[in-house]
């Protein structure tokens, strides 16, 4: 008996202390458990508390305290939302047989009131976040309890709390500006707040949008399920074959600049970018597919970054719904506050039109900027980088009569490929000069990165094997490579409008399973992964 | 879900099991080099309860045990179960695994202590467990290590931990399909090589015999120790006896280790036996040169040596029983059948005669013998040898004339070519290529091999390729390739210099120093050379061993007569202090007779130096002045100082000191031939009279 007991106990350790992140083998008998019994669910509710269950076990996992700070995230936002949801209610039945003016100045009111709500659930939120961020500032341990928390011994760090306070924030705004209901629900708020697919690394959804799928969920459909399989098998392709792959080499530089010089720091930082897209992407790639196979449709996040022709479309292409979120919570209340507003139309009266257009373009901008910084980071590289964008586009959109000119003058046809490939490795350039003053760490491994950079050529480790030499031999460099150019042909494709699922799929079945097993095997024998290999952590996940 | 969807499913996730199945098994390592996986594999081809002793440890048990000798000789059903550095942690669990199989006949664990030195590393870990079939052994194991769950599961499923190799895969992982494990070794790893092949005599090391009782006992690794004691709880349980060896590794084993083993058997009351010292490294013939292949693994001649030391205490002392003839038994006559053939390289290398060596490969079935000259191989063929050839159907090479080209393949004891060609003086250029012979033809698994001969004016070359390699020695004489049909390898690579002489030297060295006794040094191989001298500087440090027993502090006489005589021996003699107040009338009489005139003579405080070389005295001095005296000869410079002189000995010789140093008469006997000090001792004739009795007695016997 006692011996069952300790075998119990092995066996329920052993699973507990498994990690379950999306690239792990765990994760994927999670999944395959999760979705064989939500297939086998018909209601709506079932499926809906199978969810939430899902993703409650999956958040705990983490850490059962952490998920005690979001549930009571999620009380906080229902109550506000719900708050300021009957506050408007009530508005709606006092209005009746007011004038319009009238009606306006009782809205302000209601809505001054609601503000309160507003601001105190904002509040707690940002300050549960801050005190994260600045914990993580202050290289404090992360700690998986409350009393090794009350110990003092470490700060919480919920998974996933930069996005989930975004999201949380935008539906409070949503609700105060009425542009959506609060929803009466609290288990289907909670639903959607821990999401497992969406929690991690975003996409920072709407939660608006998601609670109106959530209420209609599909029934099975083979099709979408192996769409959103060859999905998720694409996605870890990009995580596990190109970008793990990758990390070996560019880690191996920016932990020490100072050994490597010229081409092979170009390389690196060229490799960064792609690593990160790829790793990025790759992780939308398969919560997006799991959510397919659910029959639920994420936000997009990627639209091929890399064909952007200038820095502001880039930001609509890469990390869209942060994109999103800034324009729609940061950029455009600034932009369009009317003291704002009554302030540059001043400005442009006394005659200063170009100082007027500069702040009209500026000011939302930085704040925009700043507060992406911050996000992504509370270094000053991250501030500094915040910074960078924000003059980048800045002078892009002042400069542009002068561009335009010397364009004409030199008589260079815009339409012509040729441009419109140099606007985007322009683009790749500059994200890439972007990624080099965060990549080390530090803004003096930035500096240290450019005096490198330009120290020594070293042309020729690309040819005496030196290259090889780094943690990633020569074999393993051209299955980089081959994976890099695949991924660059799926994006041409996706570019000029091609579904490649559906392109698969009318293949005859032979060459479609042998696709499918390819896909697989090539995860199984050439992904980053197992013994030894431990730099698998996805990079948007820290955030 | 439509039915044909389900379906569809079910083949889809069916043949992806499959597919995943056999990548595990491309990708699982089994290291054919060593053949790690393998033995360990084939244990479990073994009956059930069949077997008495179980062998484990690191390489050097691999290398060391032939338990299909132990049954030849024996008949004791035993199974070698070592891996390379097999962590204590993989030793514990074979034990347990073997037990499980064979738990009524088990009676014995032999165990190599070396690794009580080390903790557990993975990659031999793996090494060691990767074929351990899974079972509640295997999983402890594996628990056992595993940091976490997760590495618990990549220790069963092989691509997780092996995914990486896809990188190195080479021809020998996708013909692990279908690959043929038995080999009837029994886990034991095949070697021939030897230090002699590629050191000379003063770079073997030579044995110290005696351990070192004063040295520190060495600290064992903890982990290694915590395994250890569960093994020794286990057989306790089971009643099985655990013995400790420790096979011979003189450059990886010294006298602290020895003594720390001596410290754990002697704490849990286990046999141990060190084969690095006396007496066991005695009782078991261990030759360094000879039985070792690079100075840390045995080589076939060593492990023999060691398996028939153990056969004999595993049947006296272990109640192992003789098991040849009981029909439970019967599938171990196959074994030694596979097993010899397996070894068959090792007698091929020890047959003199060519007709003799073509005797045995042509009585074997599934060999392909390849057969070409080089230069000339007729010129000191017997009569009797020529005979032997015609009879096995070698016509041409029974007729083969001085320096004629030759041609011959045997495919399992039939001779199906045979070509020689003869040309009597050096030929133009031009036509060189022409003249040679050739011959080109299929193995019986589907290679190709091309055989070239050229006799001295026909090319004056020997060449056999087997798909794309060159395997001939392409040396003066019969050129042999012997190919193993059933295990598709090439089994031997010789020749035999016929032009030269009628037989050659065996490869075990050994039995050819002995075959070659009375022959004058000078006259034998290079490698024989070198084995006689090794031998002797063997002989030297037993020979100063023998003496520090023998001969008490009063032997002075005894121990120079032991040297005295012999001309591969110089003897230094350095006095310090005062060496003249014990001897008497007889010691210098008899001093007087040897030759040792001033020794003779000393007085109160004298310094006294004198150099001897086979019986004869080179030089003498003696001095009472004020400073001491010095004496330099040829690569030796020697001090000495009486009471009033310095007070001091020195014996320096190339450059390194030597004397004991002590009160009186100091001796340093050097070996000429070897280049090397044999034993330093001091006398002191101060304060104890030399014993002369002995020298009497055999004046006397004399006169």
């Amino acid at each position: 008996m006692q011996s069952l007991i300790y075998k119990i106990r092995y066996l329920t350790d052993g699973i507990l202390s498994l990690t379950l992140s999306y690239n792990t083998f765990f994760f994927l008998i999670f999944l395959f458990v999760f979705l064989c019994i939500y297939f086998l669910l018909r209601k709506q509710k079932a499926k809906q508390i199978w969810i939430l269950f899902g993703s409650v076990v999956f958040y705990a996992w983490s850490g059962l305290a952490a998920l005690f700070i979001v549930l009571a995230t999620g009380s906080i936002v229902y109550l506000a939302a719900r708050k300021m949801g009957s506050l408007y209610v009530g508005y709606e039945k006092e209005k009746e047989g007011l004038s319009p003016k009238e009606q306006t100045v009782l809205f302000m009111d209601y809505k001054k009131k609601a503000k309160k709500y507003l601001l105190t659930a904002m509040f707690l939120i940002l300050a549960v976040w801050i005190y994260v961020k600045a914990g993580k500032l202050l290289e404090l341990d992360s700690v998986a309890t409350f009393s090794e928390w009350i110990s003092g011994r470490g700060i919480i760090v919920p998974l996933g709390i930069s996005y989930y306070s975004l999201s949380t924030i935008g539906y409070l705004l949503d609700v105060f500006w009425r542009k959506a209901k609060p929803e009466k629900n609290i288990l289907k708020l909670f639903t959607v707040m821990t999401y497992f697919p969406h929690i991690v690394q975003g996409p920072i959804s709407k939660y608006d949008s998601m609670l109106k799928q959530l209420s209609d969920l599909p029934q099975y459909d083979y099709k979408r399920v192996c769409f959103g399989l060859q999905l998720m098998l694409w996605g870890y392709i990009k995580k596990m074959i190109i970008a793990d792959r990758l990390i070996i080499y560019t880690q191996a530089v920016f932990t020490s600049p100072e050994q490597f010089a010229g081409v092979e720091i170009f390389l690196a930082v060229v490799l960064c970018t792609i690593q990160l897209y790829a790793d990025f992407s790759g992780c939308m790639d398969i919560v997006g597919g799991i959510s397919q196979v659910m029959g639920i449709k994420l936000a997009d996040n990627f639209r091929q970054p890399f064909f952007s022709k200038s820095a502001t479309e880039f930001w609509t292409r890469w990390h869209i719904t942060l994109g999103a979120w800034t324009k729609e919570y940061i950029y455009l209340p600034i932009a369009m506050n009317p003291k704002f507003v009554k302030y540059t139309k001043q400005l442009k009266k006394n005659g200063k039109a170009w100082h007027s257009s500069f702040m009209k373009a500026f000011v939302p901008l930085i704040a925009v900027w700043l507060f992406t910084g911050l996000w992504h980071g509370t270094g000053w590289d991250y501030i500094v980088w915040g910074l960078y964008w924000c003059i980048l586009m800045t002078v892009a959109k002042e400069a542009k009569p002068i561009g335009d000119k010397i364009i004409s003058l030199l008589k260079i046809n815009t339409e012509k490929p040729y441009y419109q490939i140099w606007q985007s490795v322009r683009t790749c350039m500059i994200f890439a000069i972007g990624r080099m003053f965060t990549v080390t760490g530090a803004l003096t491994g930035c500096a240290v990165l450019w005096k490198r950079l330009f120290a020594e050529h070293r042309l020729w480790t690309l040819f005496d094997g030196s290259l090889y030499s780094h943690g990633l031999d020569q074999k393993n460099f051209y299955v980089a490579l081959l994976g890099i150019v695949i991924m660059l042909l799926v994006d041409i494709m996706h570019e000029k409008g091609k579904s490649i699922r559906q392109s698969i799929a009318a293949q005859p079945l032979p060459i479609r399973w042998i696709i499918y097993y390819g896909a697989m095997f090539a995860i199984v024998i050439l992904g980053m992964y197992g013994p030894g290999y431990d730099a698998s952590s996805f990079a948007y996940g820290a955030f | 879900m439509k039915r044909y969807e389900k379906l569809r499913i079910i083949i889809f996730v069916l043949v992806a099991m499959v597919l995943f199945y056999e990548i595990n098994i491309l990708m699982q390592p089994v290291w054919l080099e060593w053949n790690n996986y393998d033995r360990t594999q084939d244990f479990y081809e073994q009956p059930g309860n069949t077997i008495e002793t179980i062998f484990l440890g690191a390489s050097v048990t691999v290398n060391g045990i032939a338990p299909t000798e132990l049954y030849e000789d024996y008949g004791i059903c035993s199974y070698n179960l070592g891996t390379e550095k097999q962590p204590m942690l993989a030793s514990y669990y074979w034990m347990e695994e073997a037990y499980r199989l064979h738990p009524e006949t088990l009676k014995t664990f032999v165990l190599d202590v070396s690794m009580l030195r080390q903790d557990t590393d993975e990659s031999f870990l793996h090494k060691a467990l990767d074929a351990m079939q899974f079972s509640r052994v295997k999983l402890n194991a594996v628990k056992d290590y595993a940091k976490d769950f997760s590495e618990v599961f990549s220790w069963f499923i092989p691509v997780f931990t092996y995914h990486d190799r896809w990188s190195s895969l080479t021809k020998e992982d996708f013909e692990k399909y279908g690959y043929n494990t038995s080999s009837g070794t029994r886990g034991y790893h095949f070697a021939l090589g030897k230090l002699l092949d590629s050191n000379s005599a003063s770079e073997i090391t030579v044995p110290t015999y005696l351990v070192d009782e004063e040295a520190e006992p060495a600290e064992f690794n903890e982990e290694a120790l915590v395994y250890f004691k569960k093994m020794v709880e286990f057989c306790n349980w089971k009643g099985i006896k655990l013995v400790l060896i420790k096979t011979p590794v003189l450059n990886d084993w010294d006298s602290s280790e020895h003594n720390a083993a001596m410290k754990v058997a002697e704490k849990y009351q286990l046999d141990f036996f060190d084969f690095n010292f006396y007496p066991y490294i005695d009782e078991i013939h261990y030759n360094n040169a000879t039985d070792s292949v690079e100075g840390k693994h045995m080589n076939y001649y060593g492990a023999k040596k060691l398996t028939a030391w153990l056969g004999n205490y595993l049947t006296q002392y272990c109640g192992n029983t003789d098991v040849r003839g009981n029909e439970t038994y019967a599938f171990m006559e196959t074994e030694v059948e596979e097993y010899n053939r397996h070894i068959l390289r090792a007698e091929l290398g020890d047959i003199e005669d060519v007709s003799e060596y073509l005797q045995v490969l042509y009585d074997k079935r599934d060999v392909t013998i390849l057969i070409t000259v080089k230069d000339d191989a007729a010129k000191s063929l017997s009569q009797e040898q020529r005979d032997r050839f015609a009879l096995m159907g070698l016509e041409k090479l029974s007729a083969l004339a001085y320096r004629d080209s030759y041609l011959g393949v045997i495919v399992n004891g039939e001779v199906i070519y045979e070509e020689s060609k003869h040309l009597d003086k050096e030929a133009e250029d031009a036509e060189k290529s022409e003249l040679i012979s050739s011959y080109e033809g299929t193995l019986a698994d589907g290679s190709s091999y091309a055989i070239i001969s050229g006799g001295h004016y026909l090319g004056n070359i020997s060449s056999c390729i087997i798909d794309g390699k060159d395997y001939s020695v392409n040396t003066r004489g019969l050129n042999i390739i012997v190919y193993d049909n059933k295990r598709q390898k090439v089994m031997d690579t010789t020749v035999f210099n016929t032009g030269e002489s009628a037989t050659r030297i065996p490869e075990n060295a050994e039995k050819a120093l002995v075959m070659a006794e009375g022959t004058d040094f000078a006259r034998l191989s290079d490698t024989l050379q070198q084995l006689a001298l090794y031998n002797r500087s063997c002989a030297n440090v037993k020979k100063a061993i023998a003496l520090k027993e023998d001969i008490g502090e009063d032997g002075f006489l005894q121990y120079l007569k032991e040297f005295w005589g012999d001309e591969n021996y110089m003897i230094f003699l350095s006095v310090k202090d005062d060496a003249a107040r014990s001897l008497d009338k007889d010691a210098r009489s008899i001093f007087r007779k040897m030759g040792l005139e001033e020794l003779a003579e000393l007085e109160r405080r004298d310094s006294y130096l004198a150099v001897v070389k086979g019986g004869d005295v080179l030089t003498e001095v003696r001095d009472h002045g004020e400073t001491p005296i010095t004496l330099g000869g040829n690569g030796y410079t020697l001090v000495s100082g009486g009471m009033d002189s310095g007070n001091k000995s020195s014996i320096e010789i190339n450059g390194e000191e030597y004397s004991a140093g002590g009160r009186g008469i100091n001796v340093v006997i050097y070996d000429t031939a070897l280049h090397i000090v044999v034993d330093t001792v001091s006398f002191d004739t101060y304060a104890i009279p030399v014993d002369t009795s002995e020298i009497i007695e055999d004046k006397e016997k004399n006169d």
